[in-house]
């Protein structure tokens, strides 16, 4: 693999599953990889909880008795930007779609082994914000147009990379929607939405080609972008 | 004799009156004029003896003539045919002219001749017509027009003869002058064609009437099976919806209830695993090798679940696949993930491409990567070795995830065609474990804009690859800076 394979995974983990067996098991193995982990068996049970959006990371089944695991996610989106994995059973040719509109980070259909849940835990806390706030800034010389990474490696900008960071930089970490950034950065509103999604392909690109790092630069599924990491200007 | 012209112009402007509105206008325009010509032209013949002989004769000819032409006009419109205006009038004009020089010889023998046989040819003529007219109606007021205009036509012979002294006076009509009996019969006769040409007519509009409404009710016929065939559609459909509803029921149940106990038996089992795993007893050993014997027994069955699935669910979808930003080393791990033990450390995974992401969703990348692994270890036979490939092109913009296997793996030909057969038939589900991962993997490829290619690795073995279209580098001048 060529990439950053930095192992780190969340202190405190919430797992809220109905499936009393599995939830155990899997809690015992996530606690043996030296995270602190809180079992649930329903929602209510987790937001009846002391400090219910504190948690570093939420590892959600989505048909829970009571409020439903979307309900829940969205719940937790609006309070905390951690980490969500979405572990579920449920089948149809929609409940990845909902999962991730509704703010879960990845999704893991069922039946999944204990081994693959934790590689995703460590994969997506990798991508979070949690864990890009505590990395150092990245940091926006509009003058030179450049982007500079952390680890002090400079990246090229064009000028649309330069308004679409921009864009992303005034958000302040939050998501920038897909119709603002196609004003942005010039396009009209019925251009075809590819040619957004290939400018920010082709950012992404640079910065992967240019840093050992991962690119910050997420895409929130039909929803817009959004820069997970701490991001300045210069 | 008066009475008859009159009568012929009565029911001239009657037939103008009638059929302007019905018929087509230059038709009755035409046939109403030639009547009025006839009734002109009997009418200066009846009075003739008090008249100058250009009136009486030449004048009243003419008009004769000119009635017959322009109601022979009238049918050829109604039958379509080509009106022929100038030979026809060429020809009347000459007949004119020619009763003219007629005129100026002291026998009555070259303008009777000429005379009648001009209009007897012209009478032929609109009988004949009248004849096609009444079968193209078809109307049998046709056969009255034609044996009326004949009638006449034999009417105009015999005065012609008895003027000639060819037939004795008093053999054709005793005591009554040739020309009055002329006249006479030709008014009867002109009445007769006028009142078959408006019934004619008459029968032409009824027929149109007729076929009027039969198309009405053909086409209320065929409204009442469209409303037939409505109900029967809407009731297929509610059916059809009732059954695909009961379908995703036993689907989900299939999910839920099948897949829910594996995945505890799953886990039962890796925690089974792990636990005799820390032990060092000798029979904890000894158990660990069933174990992982029904580990990987309980992964060939999911892999199949989720296969079968996945094809009656996830790939049948037709709106647009949803995608995210997904990290390929944990995509490939997570691939690996479901791959039995052994297997799994079998694979060497080489990156030969530094792009770290791709947009695509997740799950059914995993599950088609998972297919060609398990299929590059079901056809590769024993010890076959299995290498993840992820390499990126830029001309055209391509990410391949290649699994290429040392093994004896079936032809690429054989397989890439048993996929098109596949393809084509969407339905129709493979019964082999190892084609229907390939369905999948292609379907899945397919919701995602790209392709799976198979080719056979040199020397032996088959390359499986996942094709995944990427966005060309290149930027586009989206601004003006």
């Amino acid at each position: 693999m060529n990439a950053e394979t930095t192992t780190r995974l969340p202190s405190t983990l919430a797992v809220v599953d109905d499936d009393p067996e599995f939830s155990r098991f899997l809690c015992q193995a996530l606690t043996a990889s030296g995270i602190h982990v809180d079992r649930f068996a329903d929602s209510e049970s987790l937001l009846c909880s002391e400090r219910p959006f504190d948690f570093d990371f939420y590892l959600l089944d989505l048909m829970l008795p009571g409020i439903d695991g979307l309900c829940l996610l969205r719940l937790l989106r609006n309070r905390s930007t951690a980490g969500v994995l979405v572990v579920s059973g449920k089948l149809g040719s929609d409940v990845f779609d909902q999962a991730i509109s509704a703010g879960a980070d990845m999704h893991l259909a069922k039946p999944v082994s204990v081994d693959q849940i934790r590689l995703a835990v460590a994969g997506v806390y990798r991508r979070s914000a949690a864990a890009q706030g505590a990395n150092p800034a990245w940091r926006l010389d509009a003058a030179r147009r450049l982007l500079l990474a952390p680890g002090g490696a400079q990246i090229e900008l064009s000028p649309t990379d330069l308004s679409v960071l921009g864009c992303l930089l005034e958000a302040g970490g939050g998501t920038v929607s897909r119709d603002t950034l196609t004003g942005r950065i010039g396009l009209a509103a019925d251009t075809d939405p590819n040619l957004l999604n290939a400018t920010i392909y082709r950012l992404r690109r640079r910065i992967e080609r240019i840093t050992e790092q991962l690119a910050p630069l997420q895409t929130k599924s039909r929803t817009g972008y959004v820069f997970r990491a701490p991001l300045v200007r210069l | 004799m008066l009475a008859g012209g009159v009568l012929c112009a009565l029911l001239a402007a009657a037939i103008w009156l009638l059929l302007r509105r019905r018929h087509d206008a230059r038709s009755v325009r035409l046939w109403s004029c030639g009547s009025l010509a006839l009734a002109a032209g009997l009418t200066l013949i009846g009075q003739r003896s008090a008249l100058p002989a250009w009136v009486g004769d030449q004048l009243a000819y003419s008009l004769l003539q000119w009635s017959l032409v322009l109601k022979l006009w009238a049918l050829r419109r109604d039958l379509g045919l080509p009106l022929r205006v100038r030979w026809l009038s060429t020809a009347t004009l000459v007949a004119m002219f020619a009763f003219h020089l007629a005129m100026q010889s002291p026998h009555i023998a070259p303008r009777a001749v000429l005379g009648t046989l001009t209009l007897v040819a012209g009478l032929v003529a609109l009988a004949w017509h009248a004849r096609m007219a009444g079968q193209r109606t078809p109307s049998p007021s046709g056969a009255v027009m034609a044996w009326a205009e004949s009638i006449a036509a034999v009417c105009i012979l015999s005065c012609m003869l008895v003027l000639l002294g060819v037939w004795p006076q008093q053999l054709a009509l005793p005591g009554i002058g040739p020309f009055a009996v002329l006249i006479t019969m030709a008014a009867f006769c002109a009445v007769c064609s006028n009142l078959a040409y408006l019934g004619m007519e008459l029968d032409r509009l009824a027929a149109s009437e007729r076929r009027a409404r039969a198309e009405e009710r053909a086409a209320v016929t065929g409204r009442d099976e469209a409303i037939k065939a409505t109900e029967a559609l809407r009731t297929l459909l509610a059916q059809r919806d009732r059954l695909v509803s009961e379908r995703d029921h036993l689907l989900q149940v299939l999910a839920h209830e099948i897949r829910q106990p594996v995945h505890k038996a799953s886990a039962a089992l890796q925690a089974a695993a792990a636990s005799l795993h820390q032990s060092q007893a000798l029979e904890s050993k000894v158990a660990e090798e069933p174990l992982l014997l029904a580990q990987n027994l309980l992964g060939n069955m999911q892999s199949v679940l989720d296969n079968a699935l996945a094809g009656a669910v996830l790939l049948t979808r037709s709106e647009a696949l949803a995608t995210q930003e997904v990290d390929l080393d944990l995509l490939t791990e997570l691939a690996l993930g479901d791959l039995p033990l052994e297997q799994r450390q079998r694979v060497e995974v080489d990156w030969q491409t530094t792009l770290r992401t791709a947009e695509i969703e997740p799950g059914l990348v995993r599950l088609a990567l998972r297919n060609l692994l398990r299929n590059a270890f079901a056809h590769g036979g024993a010890g076959v070795a299995v290498r993840l490939v992820l390499t990126e092109s830029t001309q055209p913009a391509r990410l391949t995830m290649s699994v290429v296997d040392s093994g004896h793996g079936a032809a690429s030909a054989a397989l890439a065609a048993q996929i098109g057969s596949q393809a084509e038939a969407s339905t129709a589900m493979p019964r082999q474990p190892r084609g229907m991962g390939l369905f999948i993997a292609q379907r899945v490829m397919a919701l995602h804009g790209g392709e799976l290619q198979l080719a056979r690795n040199q020397p032996q073995g088959l390359v499986a690859s996942l094709v995944f279209c990427l966005p060309a580098e290149d930027e586009a001048p989206l601004m003006h800076h």
